[in-house]
């Protein structure tokens, strides 16, 4: 593995039950990139995902982060190694306010103290402040994304792994979404796997597609979202 | 600085209601509602806290409650029983919960385990009624249980047994106690934990939390203050029997927590204590059956506050408060309006 890598996928295979989700996947990382993962509907970019994180475990093939073997590991096993993850369905704490939220993501790492330093910080980074009491099963869609987004910051992640984090979001929060993962990207190692190419558009550096279970191409944005294959991929055209 | 106030004024209430109480009630009966008030409680912490579902909870009762009995019997001494009838149901609640943790077991499988569980102790204590069944010199005695041991004393003066009046302050002064324990838990950082395990066990994870190991140690404390409550049950009775493991008083515990509220930890107080003494008169007459009572309670409780009595009492408090603070603010807003506006009138009068 190369010193700048810091996510290795070998031979990724996800079975379930005759079904074949994950086909041989293999992907590198470097640090400090921002790779996009895209792919219609089945294309095995969820389950990528959920294997990255430990929320499953793959049926064969091994993954690195930061040179530690995590294949198998529990999900919490992954995050203490740093790594900051928000799944597709907002996951919120959703009878707590916002501040405790955030909070609880800080204080894992942190002392009482320092957490409600943070949670100040990342109140304000996400201009959540005014919502901080609020109670997270009142607020909107786009607004529990943001809070989700808020708890694995808090976190301090130096990976940060993100489940379609546009989806639901109104015009003006994708934008808001736009710079605040720029932002994260600063510091931080980014995965985001998305499914609107709008929002890739305006984020990604490096996309991987994936289609059928297989990694399809690996390149720069502009070039896959150009690819007639890519194009034909979503739109459901044969050549 | 809440937190402290708050155990000052739980601490006073308790206190009150402790010297309040035998003016209406016999001591006899209250040492029992304050046991059962523990048990309760116990279950109110990690059901309602911890989001653990046990329909065992008698398990750990009657754990205790034997645990008692059986070392008083070998060591011949009070308190060193008492902290025994602790450790033990807190230790096999802790090697239990791991296993049904670690395991991953869901909801439905965790009821029904920890069911069997306290069935399997039940069939078990109720078979040992041989000369082979001894732990020590301790024999459990099958159906007809343990009677005969070494019950607390004063530890300074182990001639002067805790009993009837005194056993009454002891229990309920336990009761306090573990209440304001559990409360000081849950404001703590770990206290906190738990409750963001309840909420989302999934994020909890992401956040790098083991939930495990988390909810392994909410149930041995569940478990813990369970034994406490068997032990003072052993106190009080002056027998253990293996009825203490039965499925009615598993079932019971679950109804005193439903009827006074889940999610805090005084609505299992008051639902074990109410309900303890609505069964308690009910034995007094034969015309209804105790359990068709206790039933209908049950569903109506569900029915009518769904939440249980002690939220919606406190819900109605707080509206009922809220509502009178706000007039008046209203109304001394109004006064503070009334009193300016003479001096805004009078300097424009002055102008």
């Amino acid at each position: 593995m190369a010193n700048n890598t810091v996510v290795e996928a070998r031979d990724l295979t996800m079975r379930f039950e005759g079904v074949v989700a994950l086909d041989s996947v293999s992907l590198n990382l470097q640090r400090n990139e921002l790779r996009c993962l895209i792919g219609p509907n089945g294309a095995g970019k969820s389950t990528f995902f959920k294997c990255l994180t430990g929320m499953q475990t793959p049926t064969s093939g091994e993954i690195f982060i930061d040179g530690e073997n995590t294949t198998g590991l529990s999900p919490h096993q992954v995050a203490r190694l740093g790594v900051g993850i928000k799944t597709q369905v907002p996951s919120v704490m959703s009878g707590l306010t916002v501040r405790e939220n955030i909070w609880l993501a800080a204080r894992r790492t942190n002392r009482s103290r320092a957490a409600d330093r943070i949670v100040d910080d990342t109140l304000q980074r996400l201009e959540l402040e005014e919502i901080s009491r609020s109670e997270v099963s009142t607020l909107a869609h786009g607004q529990r994304q943001i809070v989700e987004l808020g708890i694995v910051l808090a976190g301090e992640p130096w990976l940060v792994l993100l489940d379609e984090p546009a989806a639901g979001l109104t015009s003006d929060e994708v934008e808001r979404m736009v710079s605040v993962i720029h932002e994260i990207n600063k510091s931080a190692t980014l995965i985001v796997v998305e499914h609107d190419m709008h929002f890739i558009r305006m984020i990604a550096k490096m996309v991987t597609v994936f289609h059928q279970g297989r990694v399809l191409i690996e390149e720069d944005a502009e070039t896959v979202l150009n690819d007639p294959v890519v194009r034909d991929v979503y739109l459901g055209k044969r050549q | 600085m809440n937190l402290i106030r708050e155990i000052i004024l739980t601490a006073f209430v308790g206190i009150l209601l402790m010297f309040l109480l035998p003016l209406g009630v016999d001591v006899f009966t209250l040492c029992l509602l304050s046991i059962y008030a523990l048990l309760g409680l116990s279950l109110g912490f990690i059901w309602g806290f911890g989001g653990i579902l046990c329909f065992g909870q008698a398990a750990f009762f009657g754990l205790g409650a034997y645990a008692y009995a059986i070392s008083a019997i070998n060591i011949g001494t009070p308190w060193g029983p008492f902290f025994i009838s602790i450790i033990v149901p807190a230790l096999v609640a802790a090697v239990f919960g791991a296993m049904l943790f670690y395991g991953r077991l869901n909801d439905v499988y965790l009821a029904v385990l920890t069911l069997v569980f306290t069935l399997i102790l039940y069939k078990f204590m109720n078979v040992t009624a041989g000369e082979e069944y001894v732990i020590g010199t301790a024999r459990l005695g099958g159906y007809n249980g343990i009677p005969g041991f070494e019950t607390l004393s004063l530890p300074w003066d182990p001639s002067e047994y805790l009993y009837g009046e005194s056993l009454y302050y002891f229990c309920l002064v336990l009761l306090l106690a573990c209440y304001l324990g559990l409360r000081w838990v849950l404001r703590s950082p770990f206290g906190r934990i738990v409750v963001a395990v309840r909420e989302n066990e999934l994020r909890a994870e992401l956040m790098g939390y083991d939930v495990r190991l988390i909810k392994t140690a909410v149930f041995a404390i569940g478990g813990g203050v369970a034994g406490l409550a068997g032990c003072l049950y052993a106190n009080w009775a002056e027998i253990v029997t293996p009825n203490l493991f039965s499925l009615g008083q598993s079932a019971e515990i679950i109804i005193w927590v439903i009827v006074g509220g889940a999610g805090t930890l005084a609505g299992p107080i008051l639902g074990a204590a109410g309900l303890g003494y609505l069964k308690y008169l009910l034995g007094q007459q034969s015309l209804i059956d105790n359990t068709l009572v206790m039933g209908a309670v049950l569903v109506l409780a569900v029915l009518l506050l769904p939440r249980g009595i002690f939220p919606t009492i406190a819900d109605l408090f707080q509206k009922r408060t809220g509502s009178r603070s706000s007039n008046r603010k209203r109304s001394s807003s109004r006064k503070r309006r009334a009193r300016r506006r003479p001096i805004r009138e009078g300097g424009r009068n002055g102008e």
